[in-house]
């Protein structure tokens, strides 16, 4: 079931960061293990985020790395962006990505060192990064039709927070950045008839 | 020749991105005033010469198209080249904007040689 919006909103994730922030996204499914006693401050960059755990396409996702995971700085904050779309597909988006990421992001975005960059900036680039996914994915899936997307919210919140798992109707996406944990999650109110196939 | 670009989106952070790839892309820019909406727009293009003006579709307030009917209605204003920067890939909004006269289109991300090569054209057709 919506194997190809998943699809599509991969590829359309990986392009964003790509041409954007000139950041690779990796599905969080190519992982290798962390060799026990790695000094978590030196962890590799990439393909390297999980806990061991192997997450399957359609099961709800799993959390971001929680406070115990070893790659974790139990201070580092959260990112969460979040946009509502109306159209043939109706629902909203959500982007969750390590402060550290954003910043990284911005930097890239606006061609600074990322130092100087004002936390609002900073949001504003998580904002407009849902803003440009959802608006490439829905011309892609459907070119003829007309979505509009409300103006993307955004907050910071507590690497402990969690989220419910993935509803009906919900698809979440994992990847890594940079070493960093990036979820990407639609939740669907409508659908086409041909999706649900 | 320097061409002087109004930038107008409601993402401050935004403008100052196109405007760095405005730069970066070697496209011969001379003043850039930034607006954060179509209202904006305008009170910009009432003090300063702008050759060409780079807007979003989608904003609060006046919108794309609602700056685009404005710029229609003035002398002045309605011969002044229009690029959409957009991540609206909707065919039936780019006709709408086509209809009220926009030059080009550039989809969200771009880089910036395609941002010059669509600028370069427009400002060679304008020119002639």
């Amino acid at each position: 079931m919506f194997d190809a919006i998943r699809q599509a909103a991969a590829s359309t994730a990986c392009t964003v960061f790509e041409t954007m922030f000139f950041i690779s996204l990796f599905p969080a499914d190519e992982t290798k293990e962390q060799t026990a006693g790695e000094d978590p401050q030196e962890a590799p960059v990439v393909n390297n985020v999980s806990d061991g755990e192997v997450h399957e396409g359609e099961t709800p996702g799993p959390p971001c790395p929680s406070v115990d995971h070893p790659v974790t700085d139990p201070a580092r904050t959260l990112y969460k962006g979040e946009i509502e779309f109306r159209g043939s597909y109706a629902g909203r988006m959500g982007l969750r990505l390590t402060r550290e990421l954003a910043r990284s992001m911005a930097a890239n975005f606006m061609g600074s060192d990322g130092d100087d960059i004002p936390d609002y900036q900073v949001m504003d680039v998580v904002g407009e990064t849902c803003n440009v996914i959802c608006g490439n994915l829905f011309s892609t899936l459907d070119k003829a039709g007309t979505h509009a997307l409300t103006m993307p919210r955004t907050e910071a919140m507590s690497q402990g927070e969690t989220e419910d798992g993935a509803a009906e109707q919900q698809i979440v996406l994992d990847f890594t950045a940079e070493g960093q944990h990036v979820r990407l999650d639609f939740q669907f109110d409508t659908y086409p008839e041909a999706t649900s196939g | 020749m320097a061409y002087n670009v109004l930038i107008v989106d409601d993402s401050q952070t935004m403008r100052k991105v196109i405007q760095k790839t405005v730069v970066l892309s070697g496209f011969d820019i001379g003043e850039c005033w930034e607006a954060g909406d179509g209202r904006e727009a305008l009170d910009v293009l009432k003090d300063h010469f702008v050759d060409l003006i780079l807007t979003d579709l989608n904003m609060p307030g006046w919108n794309g198209l609602d700056l685009l009917r404005e710029l229609a209605k003035t002398e002045l204003y309605r011969n002044i080249p229009v690029v959409l920067i957009t991540t609206e890939g909707s065919e039936q909004r780019l006709e709408e904007a086509r209809a009220l006269g926009i030059k080009g289109y550039i989809q969200k991300p771009f880089y910036p040689e395609t941002l010059r090569d669509v600028l370069d054209s427009i400002m060679e057709k304008t020119n002639v």
